[in-house]
């Protein structure tokens, strides 16, 4: 065998990596509004709905949805969604959102037919604007826009994605070397139809590689028919996911 | 206005950007998805706790990467020292297991030269934050890097 990138690109391949700040912060001792489930809660939270659990994790490894088979991710209150499918430089991929039991809503973008691993995928959860907050649901305050990326990988190509109030007919991306990107939003099935989506593959010249100090996204806006803004998300500015809508302007 | 939050965010926009990367580190560093994640975490949540004693004479990423490879190290040796150079290896619990061939000729790389190996193919590290993650002179990085491909090579010659 001959030594080569891909040899090490195999050996720690692109899983999903499914992203949990609250988790760091908890551990840290930072954590103003302490997780509410720890792993072991989770584990008696998932005895208790075992019965329920038992066919969305079927569904999900009938639609190779690695967040389920993995227990990756906090458990759906309701079956996850297919919000939309698309291909990305011939990469299949589905944008799948679910209300979960502890992280208010979970956004997730999976290669499609990755035989249940989803390299290249990615999970994001928080509480969100129009979703009903179960007990357990952490306690930060909804927000209005939130974004998940990829870096690329084989499976996909960069890209980014995210739910946002239904007042938002567009988002409006502005990134830390100075590109805009707007991209349309669309709606979500039932029960997720007042909440709208945007998922787009990045441009090439856009490093979703931060500097130190800096990060990829300035912001990401919501806006309105009217180009208003109705939702902001500023990285580097927000506090628990939230930022006033004067970041983005 | 205090700097706590900035660097409070400065470290949250590292995870957020390139947690899957670090993860990917970890992974390799490990072996074990849920050590690699475990290490993740706690490797940040240490960068957290210890932000104050950030100088800010190199790169953060580095430092965050420093946290996270002593996070990784602590977490193999949790689990009863069974780290990729140890006697007995993990079994991966990842979906691709990787070759065993690479695995071994892996194992026989000394450690350093395979510490700035994975920081520079899977954080694409410079030289200067691969030496400063290891604690090492940069103008040693690029010796140990060209020695660690070089060796891997012939170790994967020799296990093929």
């Amino acid at each position: 065998m001959i030594f080569s990138d891909e040899v090490l690109d195999r050996f720690a391949p692109a899983h999903a990596w499914v992203s949990d700040w609250p988790d760091v912060l908890e551990r840290a001792g930072e954590g103003h509004s302490a997780r509410l489930v720890t792993k072991r809660r989770l584990v008696m939270v998932f005895a208790v709905l075992a019965a329920v659990l038992v066919p969305l994790v079927a569904l999900g490894a009938a639609n190779d949805w690695w967040f389920l088979k993995f227990g990756s991710g906090p458990m759906p209150t309701k079956a996850p969604l297919v919000v939309k499918e698309g291909e990305w430089g011939g990469h299949p991929w589905q944008l799948i959102a679910y209300p979960s039991t502890t992280d208010g809503l979970c956004v997730s973008v999976t290669p499609k037919g990755s035989n249940g691993g989803g390299e290249g995928g990615a999970l994001g959860c928080g509480p969100f604007a129009g979703i009903a907050r179960t007990p357990e649901t952490k306690a930060s305050p909804d927000m209005t826009i939130t974004y998940l990326s990829g870096s690329g990988s084989k499976q996909l190509p960069a890209y980014i994605a995210g739910p946002v109030i239904g007042t938002a007919s567009a988002v409006e991306i502005h990134f830390g070397n100075g590109e805009v990107l707007r991209v349309p939003t669309f709606a979500g099935p039932e029960p997720l139809q007042h909440i709208r989506f945007y998922a787009t593959q990045l441009p090439s010249s856009v490093q979703t590689t931060p500097s130190p100090f800096a990060t990829f996204l300035k912001w990401v806006a919501g806006l309105d028919a009217k180009g208003n803004v109705v939702a902001c998300l500023a990285p580097m500015t927000a506090e628990d996911g939230i930022s006033p809508l004067s970041d983005c302007r | 206005m205090s700097c706590e939050p900035t660097m409070l965010q400065a470290i949250e926009a590292v995870y957020r950007g390139r947690g899957a990367d670090f993860f990917r580190f970890a992974l390799a560093r490990t072996t074990d998805r849920e050590l690699a994640r475990d290490a993740v975490q706690e490797g940040f949540a240490r960068a957290i706790r210890a932000r104050h004693s950030f100088r800010g004479s190199g790169s953060l990423e580095a430092w965050i990467g420093r946290c996270v490879l002593n996070a990784a190290v602590d977490a193999s040796q949790t689990v009863g020292d069974q780290e990729l150079d140890g006697e007995a290896d993990i079994p991966p619990s990842t979906p691709e297991p990787p070759h065993e061939d690479v695995r071994s000729a892996l194992r026989r790389l000394p450690q350093r030269q395979r510490d700035a190996l994975f920081l520079r193919f899977y954080l694409d590290f410079d030289y200067a934050a691969i030496a400063e993650t290891l604690g090492i002179e940069v103008g040693t990085v690029s010796a140990t890097l060209h020695a660690a491909r070089e060796n891997l090579t012939l170790a994967l010659q020799e296990v093929t």
